[in-house]
């Protein structure tokens, strides 16, 4: 912009700028004096005019008007419909991190319980042949084996039982 | 104009926390966009339908551009603004830092792209086809010249889906929002003057458009 105002080159960009929405204060005063004296300038700015126009949407309906009147009231209970949304699967989150940190830990400890089990019965086999290696040799013959010996085999057999009812639900 | 006070439940907020303050809304002209969207999300229920009263025409004249029917117009533009407050709610702590035009930025931003996405999912563009919005060809005292001004149209309309993204998105602000070419660069994230060279490059075609040119 010089002290003598705008010349047609400059003016030129500035009439779609003007056609097209809001100028800057001190540019659109140096436009009004330029295109007051340039007819050329003045029929560019109609041209530009006109192709703003074609290009700008008809004014809104009364239908599209009426929704839009209830927009803020709308928008306010659709925010508050997502955020009860929002909430709900923030528990749900939680819910679920809290029930991992508890099955994590119950699943490892269950998946190391067949080992346990599997290795309880290997030691209690190991027994009973133990125990068939080291019976009593009593002579069937000569009857039942001695009332003392009963509580170590029936405690035996128990113990038995139990390791393999371990290992069968693992 | 608004004024600011503390609600009773400040004082049972206690502890270390600075008092919860909110808005009183009586005008709203002082409070700027950034401090309604704190207050908002401080659970101040009135700012939201300030908010939505003071950019609902700008926000609606940018999503109509995209509306496949006038109905969509209005769900458009909600949900530009829930978008815009979620987003608000995620930098918090930029609004509080009271950056001036920050919100307004977002809310044009989201509404082009609340738009974009429409016209995805629609698969179609509004430059074209402007009669869902019910316009009707403008039949005045010439007929011929009516008939020139509605082939005009739809030459200059096809020019504009020819256009690139960019040069349609600040054409689309400036004719629909008449935003300043400053409002327009920052909601675009690009720089002012590159703004004006989108809209330079855009408006030559359009003219040799409407002038019976390719375009």
């Amino acid at each position: 912009m010089s002290g003598q105002g705008l010349g047609c080159q400059e003016v030129e960009p500035l009439l779609a700028e003007r056609a097209s929405g809001p100028l800057e204060p001190e540019q659109a005063a140096a436009l009004e004096r330029h295109l007051a004296g340039c007819l050329a300038c003045r029929a560019a700015a109609e041209r530009d005019r006109r192709l703003f126009a074609l290009l700008a949407l008809p004014p809104p309906g009364p239908e599209e008007e009426a929704a839009l009147r209830t927009l803020p009231e709308r928008a306010l209970a659709a925010w508050h419909g997502a955020e009860g949304r929002r909430r709900k699967a923030r528990a749900a989150v939680v819910a679920a991190a809290v029930l991992l940190a508890v099955a994590l830990p119950l699943g490892r400890w269950k998946a190391t319980q067949p080992e346990l089990a599997a290795g309880e019965a290997a030691d209690s086999a190991d027994e009973l042949s133990q125990v068939e290696w080291s019976a009593p040799a009593w002579d069937p013959d000569e009857g039942a084996p001695a009332d003392e010996d009963t509580p170590f085999l029936d405690a035996l057999a128990l113990e038995g039982d139990g390791a393999f009812s371990l290992g069968d639900s693992g | 104009m608004l004024a600011r006070r503390m609600t009773d439940g400040d004082a049972a907020t206690g502890g270390g926390r600075p008092p919860r303050a909110w808005t009183v809304l009586t005008g709203g002209r002082s409070a700027s966009d950034e401090a309604l969207v704190v207050d908002f999300l401080r659970g101040e229920t009135r700012a939201f339908g300030e908010l939505v009263r003071r950019h609902q025409q700008l926000v609606q004249a940018l999503v109509r551009r995209y509306a496949s029917r006038p109905d969509d117009v209005a769900d458009l533009a909600q949900a530009s603004f829930l978008r815009a407050f979620a987003a608000a709610r995620r930098s918090l702590a930029r609004l509080e830092r009271g950056e001036p035009g920050l919100f307004r930025a977002w809310l044009v931003r989201i509404a082009v792209n609340v738009g974009k996405n429409h016209v995805r999912d629609s698969a179609r563009w509004r430059f074209e086809d402007a009669s869902v919005l019910g316009e009707a060809p403008s039949i005045g005292p010439d007929p011929a010249a009516s008939l020139e001004r509605t082939e005009q149209r739809r030459r200059v309309r096809a020019a504009m889906t020819r256009l690139s993204t960019r040069q349609r998105e600040v054409v689309s602000l400036r004719v629909d929002g008449a935003l300043p070419f400053r409002e327009v660069a920052r909601a675009l994230g690009i720089t002012e003057n590159n703004a004006k060279v989108h809209f330079h490059h855009a408006v030559k075609r359009l003219r040799a458009a409407m002038e019976g040119g390719e375009g």
